[in-house]
């Protein structure tokens, strides 16, 4: 693997060879996975936020 | 099967640019401890020094001086010698560094002619306009101009160069591609960026060494806030990515109705690291290299547009220099790629320190370094955390929305994706904390004589060869930064996509946390002790 | 047994090859029906045991002004 050669001297991809429509078309249902995603990193983040704050002395709580 | 190895902790030590910027910078480190037992093998660094045509009569800025090797100022063993050096230090660092770059590039299996030849021309144009930005005029400020024989300044300290160096590279990308091609070997802002943040290592750990040459005291409290910058750092970074990436994908899915994994690239690729986020989330939810190749051309056109503005903005619009530290993580946050982030990160010190100098008629300088350290603190966190959020989003991906049969996530994965220049930077600054709080005695007067060596070592990597790679990025960002891109037809919903979520999300959150873990913290100011 | 192979995408396919074997597919599934089939057929004594293919990204495939970024797209494991 480390050692193949390289595929075509800037690697095997370029933006212009690459097809865009199903890239940006072609949305998904939005799902209950999705929500539980979103709003879990959410509430991580709040956590974080109280937890961070009461314990760097830098916070604007010190 | 030999051909196809399984990728071990140790694959890409030597053969990617995220190893190779740990082998220079920590070699030239290492090199330069030889200063402790009197060996100077680092003074040849060369740096600027403003300069005029005409200098008034026993005032500064000679052309002849305008470059110089640091050692004929900080050497304890060899000062004569590289006294004498002058402008030939710039060769000498031509040659040192495009020996070591060389090596890199060679265990890389770089096109080594074509590296050699843009690498030769990426240089001398990066020392022509950190010459240029050195004139007096362009660089000096309204406290030091008279030294220089002006009335008028534009007060744009060292800023001025790298503002110089990005439109030659931004002229040269945009203007002349077939050069801009030729030079695409050598123009590797991330990787002359990586060596420049593990040397900013170097700087963080020589700060308190530094200003305990002025007094005890000040180098305490300089290891205090780099100690404090890394805890906020990190808390502060944590919290903004778990808001910013939920965020865009939401704004990706529901209002531009994009796919999930494009959504998800998207997510990352515009909440704080750019490039390496959108290839690593890419990988982690499966998606085809596509999209990540996309996302990141627009992430770096929009980081260099964010680096033209932001630190302008937080210099004389807001916080200004009241928060200055505010602004260096805001940025850290804000800014997309190590390269942009970095440069900002060290334009912004450049133009605080220039400015609060002219508010205070020179009452208040602040050292230089910190600000920048603030900058790519948060972004140092990121990079490693990213790590691990790609890593969560492919238990997601993989075990809960496309679930195939018998596919499994290695968590080896996590150490793959980790910033490897990220150990060279806490490596040097850590050791060079040891040495402080050791040998060094914290400061202590009667073990100045020992420090006074180890910073004759440190100053040239930390200053010289850190400013260098600095400009060296700024020239190879512009030279790979084609604005048309923006243009391309396909892009036109993710370029709306990313200035929505960048300008309506990022850049107001960032700040947000950035003041709350960082309002209030100072810099040391050091007018009494310095010129 | 641990197999192991290169994957990369080439604009349109995947790919996954070794020494023994190459296979193409538009999608991951495609690929692992593939990948399962032809490591049965080319690797005999893998026959009634449980294998795992372990796919690593070829970063050659990723064009090199990226590379600088990030080195390390993913790498993919199948049990079967």
């Amino acid at each position: 693997m480390a050692e193949q050669k390289e595929l075509s001297g800037t690697g095997s991809l370029t933006g212009e060879a690459l097809e865009a429509e199903d890239v940006l078309a072609g949305a998904e249902e939005w799902s209950s996975t999705e929500t539980w995603l979103v709003v879990g990193s959410f509430i991580v983040a709040i956590v974080a936020l109280v937890i961070g704050m009461i314990l760097v002395p830098t916070s604007i709580l010190h | 099967m030999a051909q196809y190895p399984e990728r071990k902790w140790y694959t890409g030590m030597l053969s990617t640019e995220d190893w190779w910027a740990v082998w220079i910078a920590v070699g030239f480190f290492f090199i330069s401890l030889l200063n402790i037992w009197g060996i100077d093998l680092v003074g040849w660094m060369t740096y600027p020094t403003k300069w005029v045509f005409n200098p008034p009569e026993g005032g500064k800025g000679a052309i002849s001086h305008a470059f110089y090797a640091l050692g004929k100022k900080y050497s304890v063993s060899a000062k004569g010698f590289y006294k004498g050096l002058g402008w030939w230090s710039v060769i000498w660092s031509y040659v040192i560094f495009g020996a070591a770059l060389t090596i890199g590039a060679a265990f890389m299996k770089w096109n080594l002619k074509r590296f050699i030849g843009g690498f030769t021309l990426i240089y001398f144009m990066t020392i022509a306009t950190w010459f240029i930005g050195h004139h007096a005029f362009i660089a000096a400020t309204k406290v030091n101009m008279h030294k220089y024989g002006l009335n008028f300044a534009l007060n744009l300290g060292g800023g001025g160069s790298f503002i110089l160096a990005l439109i030659v590279g931004l002229i040269i990308g945009n203007f002349f591609k077939g050069f801009a091609a030729y030079l695409s070997e050598a123009a590797k802002p991330e990787w002359y960026i990586k060596t420049a943040i593990v040397t900013l290592g170097v700087k963080l750990g020589y700060l308190p060494i530094k200003l305990s040459a002025m007094s005890q005291k000040l180098g305490k409290e300089a290891a205090d806030l780099t100690f404090d910058l890394f805890v906020a750092g990190a808390a502060a970074t944590v919290v903004a990515y778990l808001i910013f990436w939920p965020g865009v994908y939401v704004i990706s899915r529901k209002i531009f109705k994009l796919p999930r994994k494009t959504a998800a690239v998207l997510g990352s690729g515009i909440s704080i690291c750019g490039v390496s986020a959108a290839v690593a989330t890419g990988g982690a939810v499966r998606a085809k290299p596509v999209v990540s190749i996309m996302v990141s051309a627009l992430v770096v056109v929009w980081a260099v547009i964010e680096l033209i503005i932001l630190p302008g903005f937080f210099t004389h619009i807001w916080p200004g220099t009241k928060d200055p530290l505010v602004a260096g993580a805001s940025m850290g946050m804000a800014v997309k790629t190590d390269g942009a982030d970095a440069a900002a990160g060290e334009l912004l010190d450049e133009f605080m320190r220039t400015k609060i100098e002219v508010e205070t008629n020179g009452a208040v300088k602040w050292p230089e370094g910190i600000i920048t350290a603030s900058a790519v603190m948060t972004k140092v966190w990121i990079d490693m955390f990213i790590g691990i959020w790609a890593f969560v989003l492919a238990l997601v991906w993989v075990y809960k929305f496309e679930r195939r049969e018998g596919e499994r996530v290695p968590a080896s994965e996590v150490w793959h994706r980790f910033p490897k220049f990220v150990i060279g930077y806490f490596f040097c600054w850590f050791f060079l904390l040891a040495i402080y709080f050791g040998p060094g005695q914290a400061g202590a007067p009667e073990a100045m004589p020992f420090l006074k060596t180890v910073k004759a070592g440190a100053v040239p990597v930390e200053k010289g060869m850190r400013k260098l790679f600095f400009m060296l990025t700024f020239m190879s960002l512009g030279i790979i930064t084609d604005f048309k891109k923006l243009k391309e037809a396909q892009f036109g919903k993710m370029i709306w996509v990313y200035f929505v979520a960048l300008f309506c999300f990022i850049i107001p959150v960032a700040i947000i946390i950035g003041y709350l873990f960082h309002h209030g913290m100072t810099l040391p100011n050091i007018a009494q002790y310095v010129k | 047994m641990v197999i192991y192979a290169s994957i990369r995408h080439d604009g349109r396919h995947w790919v996954v090859e070794n020494d023994n074997f190459r296979v193409e597919g538009l999608t991951l599934e495609e690929i692992d029906d593939k990948v399962r089939e032809v490591v049965r057929k080319t690797t005999p004594e893998t026959r009634g045991q449980k294998v795992q293919v372990y796919m690593a990204y070829d970063n050659y495939a990723i064009p090199q002004w990226i590379r600088q970024y990030s080195s390390h797209y993913f790498d993919r494991v199948i049990e079967f």
